[in-house]
């Protein structure tokens, strides 16, 4: 049974400074034990018959569980149960386990405590989920792996704590502290270069000349270029002064948009679990090499992020992409609403959606019309064989979404399909990119 | 061996020395008390501790029509080490057998007075009815075991033990 505080134990809650701890105090209330109800039924049942059948033996088959149950339930019994829950870091990356230790104590000491952990369900916990130390102080330490990217508790942890002789018991439940758990993210040393780069100083090689360290070709002397450029091999062959000529390093602004307007699939493979993952290795992959990377999280809420650079963003753009299964409303989300900063001009837009719902194509639409270069990866696969009667269906539906796919590659939006990688998913721009094409 | 295994052995010879008793004692069918201890073998899995409770009602079921009244004292003073044994065993996973040890440390006084009054209840009405002075030494012989293994188990933890039992 697991019982929670009762209004008279309800005692001292609190949490530590950083989310890690929980504890509570409470005033324990007490029961009668599994040991004492047993007895109580040896002792009623043989009373009980032996008074009615006139019978002395049941009489004095129950007569030595009566007096071991009369001085029993005079025993001590603590006053007091502390109970503290605390995980070792409150952050964690899917499957990657974390160490949750709880502690409690009964005071005055004479009682057992025992600890029960009842675990979320997509927590995965590695060892016995009951503690094993029947002691006055009783600690125990569970390792959970998380199996899926979310908020999630940590569980419910029960302390069961009987009197010194066994015969009251009484629970005090504790909700463990909030785990964060964010979605694999594996960088890319290389990311594929967007079409369009700003005119600022960054890691891509663009085609235009100018100060950079990658070589681009040969060009005459002007006046006004420095010495140390001068290629005195081509020149001494060219009999003119020729110098080389570098390309300029340029950075990119790229947005993710994942759609969660609508989420199918099975559990911890649904299409916003898919894009969730893959907008985490983009976003990963280019601001690892210092690109501006900014979010927008296309919901039954609209959320969004400006692109800036730098690590820390990342654990920005990760919880923002965390809320998307949160955030519930019945107003519509729209691309109008976005300031004009979190769509930088020339951006470009990676949107991982299942294209199920017609808003959600006509803002990629609408991205498109603003000359963003846009690229959809859809989420959504049918991998398991329709049923001999679905075929027909599936077939049809299939024809709608190549029709839809052809529509957007009709106005110059690329749709390709998800996968774990984002060379997977984007590394045919960078052929797009050197050919001069559009996405 | 762990603590667990050896309460649950502990638990399972109780209660089978118990429906033996009242199966030679009590007027019932005798094999009332092979289907009760097979089903309280379910004690052995954790989730079916409760299974237990079939030893009580097999014996008491055995003596409902008959059956002396030592052989009554003797299988109740039983039924009550197997409860206990089952209710300590379910709470000792991993546990070590000191930690057994220390559980069932406050439960010696219960345990004691339970002895003491089913040997001199038994006792007393089998001598107030004159019956053979052979009887009594057979039923008594097992509560006396049971006393001497309490003392043995006493004995082989510390010192203290004795230290804790004389301040209570």
């Amino acid at each position: 049974m697991a019982a929670g505080l009762s209004p008279r134990a309800t005692g001292v809650r609190g949490g530590g400074p950083d989310g890690r701890r929980t504890t509570t105090t409470a005033t324990p209330t007490w029961r009668p034990s599994p040991l004492t109800r047993r007895l109580m039924t040896m002792v009623v049942l043989g009373i009980g018959l032996g008074v009615v059948s006139q019978n002395p033996t049941l009489v004095a088959f129950a007569l030595p569980g009566l007096l071991a149950m009369a001085v029993w339930l005079r025993g001590r019994r603590p006053e007091r149960v502390e109970l503290t829950v605390e995980l070792d870091t409150p952050r964690t990356f899917e499957h990657e386990a974390r160490r949750l230790a709880v502690r409690s104590t009964a005071t005055p000491h004479g009682g057992a405590v025992h600890l029960i952990l009842r675990p979320e369900s997509p927590v995965h916990v590695t060892g016995d989920r009951v503690g094993v130390s029947p002691l006055p102080e009783a600690r125990a330490h569970w390792r959970l792996a998380p199996t899926l990217w979310g908020y999630w508790s940590t569980g419910t942890v029960i302390a069961r704590t009987r009197s010194a002789t066994r015969a009251w018991v009484s629970e005090t439940s504790l909700e463990g502290p909030r785990l964060t758990v964010y979605p694999p993210a594996s960088a890319t040393a290389d990311a594929p270069p967007p079409p369009h780069l700003r005119r600022r100083l960054g890691p891509h090689v663009s085609r235009a000349p100018g100060a950079g360290v990658e070589f681009a070709g040969t060009r005459e002397y002007l006046p006004g270029d420095s010495v140390r450029r001068v290629n005195w091999a081509q020149s001494s062959r060219a009999d003119r002064w020729m110098v080389n000529e570098f390309a300029q390093e340029r950075m990119a602004d790229v947005v993710v948009l994942i759609d969660s307007v609508r989420d199918v699939g099975p559990v911890g493979q649904t299409t916003v679990d898919r894009s969730v993952r893959g907008a985490t290795n983009v976003v990963r992959s280019y601001l690892s090499v210092a690109d501006r990377v900014g979010v927008v999280a296309f919901g039954s809420a609209l959320r969004w992020l400006t692109p800036t650079t730098g690590n820390r963003h990342f654990y920005r753009v990760v919880e923002t992409l965390l809320q998307a299964r949160q955030a519930r409303t019945y107003v519509d989300p729209s691309l109008d609403r976005l300031p004009l900063a979190v769509l930088p001009t020339g951006a470009l837009v990676v949107c991982f959606s299942p294209m199920l719902d017609d808003l959600v194509v006509e803002a990629i639409r609408d991205l498109r019309e603003r000359a963003h270069p846009v690229v959809v990866v859809d989420v959504l696969t049918l991998d398991e064989r329709p049923a001999p009667r679905d075929e027909l269906a599936v077939r049809l539906w299939r024809l709608e979404r190549q029709a839809l796919s052809a529509s957007l590659r009709r106005i110059g939006i690329r749709v390709v399909p998800y996968a774990d990688t984002v060379h997977g998913t984007l590394g045919w721009l960078a052929s797009v990119r050197s050919a001069g094409g559009r996405p | 061996m762990s603590a667990r295994w050896w309460l649950l052995v502990g638990a399972t010879a109780s209660g089978w020395v118990a429906l033996a008793l009242a199966a030679i004692g009590g007027a019932g069918e005798s094999w009332w008390a092979v289907a009760a201890g097979a089903v309280s073998l379910g004690a052995w899995n954790r989730r079916l501790s409760w299974l237990s409770v079939a030893v009580p009602v097999g014996v008491v079921l055995l003596l409902l029509y008959s059956g002396s009244v030592v052989a009554g004292a003797a299988c109740g003073l039983l039924v009550l080490f197997h409860v206990v044994l089952v209710d300590l065993a379910e709470d000792s996973y991993g546990a070590s057998a000191d930690g057994a040890v220390r559980a069932l440390r406050p439960l010696v006084p219960g345990l004691a007075a339970a002895v003491v009054a089913a040997v001199a209840g038994g006792l007393s009405v089998v001598w107030a009815r004159g019956v053979d002075a052979v009887t009594p030494v057979v039923v008594a012989a097992p509560l006396v075991l049971l006393v001497a293994a309490m003392v043995a188990l006493g004995s082989e933890t510390r010192r203290e033990f004795w230290l804790w039992l004389s301040r209570r």
